[in-house]
């Protein structure tokens, strides 16, 4: 795990050591940023009665990629919250996918996986609090008797640990996975050519199908929670 | 008996490995999961899209067990081996 490049930048005495999946990240950010407002233009710009074509026609389908993962879930109230939803599922779909360009994935860091379960779950619990207000809430977890307090608090509190440990193992385990085979290879045959038979199917599993299945998940599983809270009973 | 630090390297890699005998269940709920579908896609062969989705999806979940144990098992080779 070593020989991962990472950023150092020394400041006197003090060195700061940046690692490479932390750089990606922030990296990922300002294209994304770039990509937004450039794409927020040539939408403003767009004639709405001719067929969409170029830049807005991928901007349509990332939107039915979202809507399909959450609309089933917050049915009437989609609308209110597909921005945090977009940008958050089109943001981990991509740090999923860099891995097959050879970069570190950012999900293979728990900070990543972390700082977005834990976005998920206060919005969850601060709109639990809205709807009712504090005490109907505090009310709703010694349901449905008093004696199983700690265990319905313990619940609540599982659902982030649950969120990032699920795609932090999943996405770190594949690309360990990639980087043993990868070593072995070297290790073996030093012009590495046999390394087009073997890793191409690694890369297909752990990096695509795993990356796409867990950002389903994850984006399934807090949008179900959260509709719970916001969306009316069918 | 003397608690050195290549007993704690050894005690760590083993509990390690005991871990992971989590994967035994999850082996199971898969499995089950994934027997499960091919038998409703047996009895309704239209379904059977929807039925794959769900599937893969319950299979996704079923893993998240055996995840936890594998996340355990790489922090204790990785902070203790």
């Amino acid at each position: 795990m070593t020989e991962i490049s990472a950023l150092e930048i020394h400041l006197g005495s003090f060195t700061l050591e940046i690692q490479q999946s932390i750089c990606v990240w922030l990296c990922l950010c300002v294209i994304f940023a770039i990509f937004f407002i450039f794409a927020g233009k040539k939408i403003e710009q767009a004639d709405p009665s001719q067929a969409s074509k170029g830049i807005v026609y991928v901007c349509e389908e990332a939107m039915n990629l979202v809507l399909f993962v959450v609309h089933t879930n917050l049915r009437e109230t989609t609308k209110k919250y597909i921005p945090l939803f977009g940008t958050l599922i089109l943001m981990m779909l991509a740090s999923n996918l860099i891995g097959l360009v050879g970069l570190q994935n950012p999900t293979s860091n728990v900070s990543f996986n972390a700082t977005l379960a834990i976005t998920m779950w206060l919005m969850i619990q601060g709109n639990a609090i809205r709807k009712g207000g504090l005490f109907a809430r505090m009310k709703e977890l010694t349901e449905p008797m008093v004696l199983l307090t700690p265990l319905n608090i313990i619940g609540e509190l599982a659902l982030p640990i649950s969120l990032t440990m699920r795609l932090f193992g999943n996405i770190l385990a594949g690309s360990i996975i990639t980087m043993l085979v990868y070593t072995l290879i070297k290790a073996i045959l030093p012009w590495g050519v046999l390394g087009f038979a073997f890793t191409p199917f690694l890369h297909m599993y752990f990096d695509i199908f795993s990356g796409v299945i867990q950002t389903y998940i994850f984006f399934t599983l807090s949008s179900f929670f959260l509709g719970q809270q916001v969306a009316e009973e069918e | 008996m003397e608690f050195n630090e290549f007993f704690v390297q050894g005690m760590a890699l083993l509990g390690a490995g005991i871990a992971m005998v989590a994967g035994f269940g999850q082996g199971i709920g898969q499995g089950f999961a994934a027997g499960k579908g091919a038998e409703s896609v047996a009895r309704n062969p239209e379904a059977a899209s929807k039925i794959q989705s769900i599937m893969v999806l319950g299979i996704a979940l079923a893993e998240t067990t055996g995840i936890y144990s594998l996340v355990i098992a790489i922090l204790l080779i990785f902070i203790k081996g």
